[in-house]
C-alpha cells in the first residue's frame, strides 16, 4: 500500500505501533508490516521523517541506545503522544462506524 | 548513503540533526542490508517537508509569545509614562501595529497552511512582526529614562530568540508562491481587512475625544491613524501578501 493512501493515518499508526513500548525505526516498520499482514509496507524513507516530525510535535521522545557494535535512535511514546493516539482511536471508531453504518 | 549528507545540507539540514539521520539509517541498513532506502534527494527532501511545517509553526508562536512579551513591557513602563520624545511614542504606535498585525497573520498562516509557499509567507510576516518588534524596543529605550532603556533592552531577548527558531525554519523553506489573503481570513478578506482597520481609527477617534476631551484633537488623530494604516499597506501589503 502506498504510503499516500494512508495520509492522514500514518501518524496515528506509527503511535499505535509504539503504544507498547519503545522501538528503534526499523522496529517500528516492521511491527507495522506484522500487524497490517504485509498491507503496509512502506518505504523506509517514508517512516524516518514522521518518526523525527511527530518528536518535534511533542508526541514522541527519542534517546540513543547501544546496539550491538552500533547506536540505534529509540522511539518512545510520550504523555501527550499517547493522549494523541486515544484521541486518533475515538476518532477512527466514530468514523469507522459511520462508514460501515452507510456502505452495510 | 552516499551523498546524503549534502542533500540534506542543501536543504537546510545540518549538524547534529543531519548526523542523526545518517546514523538511523544506517542502523536501519545494519538490521536489513537488502532494505531499498530510496534515493538520498528524495529522503532527504522527506525530512525537510516533515520539519518545515512544525519549525514553522513553532517559530511563529514564538514569535507571538515574544511580542505578547514586548507588549507587556511597554505595558509596564505605562504608569510612569511621560514621553521625552515625540517621536519615540509614535515609533512605538506604528511599530507595535505592524507587530500585531504581522504577528497575527504570520500564526494563521502557519496554522493553516502547510505548503511550502505558505511556510514561507508565514516566515516572512514573522520576520515583518520581529522586525517591528524591535521597533517597539528601540523606541522604549529612546524614551530615555532608566525603566524604559531597562525595559527596552529586556524585549531584546525574547525577539532574538524568536527570530532565531525563524531563520531555522526558513532555512528548510524553498522559495515558492503563496496564496493570498483569503487563505487566512477566507472569501471577505479584504471586507474584514477594512473593517479592522476602520474599528482601529474610530478607536483613536473615541481616546481624541475622551482623553483629550477635544473633537478636533479625535479627528486629528484618526485622520493620523488612517494615513498610517494606508501607508502601512502601500509600504508592506506585498510582503505580507495583504494585496496581490
Amino acid at each position: 500500500m502506498r504510503a499516500e493512501t494512508l495520509k492522514g493515518h500514518l501518524d496515528g499508526l506509527v503511535l499505535a505501533t509504539l503504544a507498547n513500548g519503545p522501538a528503534h525505526g526499523y522496529a517500528v516498520i516492521e511491527e507495522l508490516k506484522r500487524r497490517s499482514g504485509g498491507a503496509f509496507d512502506l518505504p523506509e524513507g517514508t517512516i524516518y521523517p514522521v518518526l523525527h516530525r511527530l518528536e518535534a510535535e511533542g508526541l514522541l521522545a527519542s534517546e540513543w541506545s547501544e546496539g550491538p557494535g552500533r547506536r540505534r535512535r529509540v522511539y518512545r511514546l510520550t504523555r501527550r503522544g499517547r493522549g494523541s493516539l486515544e484521541g486518533r482511536r475515538h476518532d477512527w471508531k466514530l468514523f469507522a462506524g459511520a462508514i460501515e453504518a452507510v456502505l452495510g | 548513503m552516499n551523498g546524503l549528507r549534502r542533500e540534506l545540507a542543501d536543504r537546510g539540514i545540518r549538524g547534529r540533526l543531519a548526523a542523526r539521520i545518517e546514523a538511523e539509517l544506517d542502523d536501519h541498513l545494519a538490521c536489513d542490508p537488502q532494505a531499498d532506502i530510496g534515493d538520498p534527494a528524495e529522503i532527504a527532501e522527506r525530512f525537510a517537508v516533515e520539519l518545515r511545517v512544525v519549525r514553522t509553526r513553532r517559530a511563529s508562536i514564538g514569535t507571538f509569545a515574544a511580542l505578547a512579551v514586548t507588549a507587556a513591557l511597554v505595558a509596564a513602563s505605562a504608569p510612569s509614562h511621560a514621553s521625552a520624545h515625540a517621536w519615540a511614542g509614535l515609533l512605538i504606535l506604528a511599530c507595535a501595529q505592524i507587530a500585531f498585525v504581522a504577528g497575527s497573520l504570520a500564526l494563521l498562516r502557519a496554522l493553516r497552511g502547510g505548503a511550502a509557499g505558505d511556510c514561507r509567507l508565514a516566515q516572512r510576516r514573522a520576520a515583518i512582526a520581529l522586525a517591528a518588534g524591535v521597533g517597539v524596543a528601540a523606541g522604549l529605550a529612546a524614551e530615555g529614562r532608566m525603566l524604559t532603556i531597562v525595559l527596552g533592552v529586556g524585549a531584546v531577548a525574547p525577539l532574538a530568540a524568536a527570530a532565531l527558531a525563524n531563520r531555522r525554519a526558513l532555512q528548510l523553506t524553498p522559495r515558492a508562491g503563496a496564496r493570498g489573503l483569503g487563505a487566512d481570513l477566507g472569501p471577505h478578506a479584504a471586507l474584514i481587512l477594512f473593517a479592522l482597520g476602520a474599528l482601529a481609527v474610530a478607536g483613536v477617534v473615541f481616546q481624541g475625544v475622551a482623553f483629550e476631551d477635544s473633537g478636533w484633537e479625535g479627528i486629528i488623530r484618526g485622520a493620523i491613524e488612517a494615513g498610517g494604516l494606508g501607508a502601512g499597506v502601500v509600504v508592506l501589503g506585498r510582503p505580507l501578501r495583504l494585496r496581490a
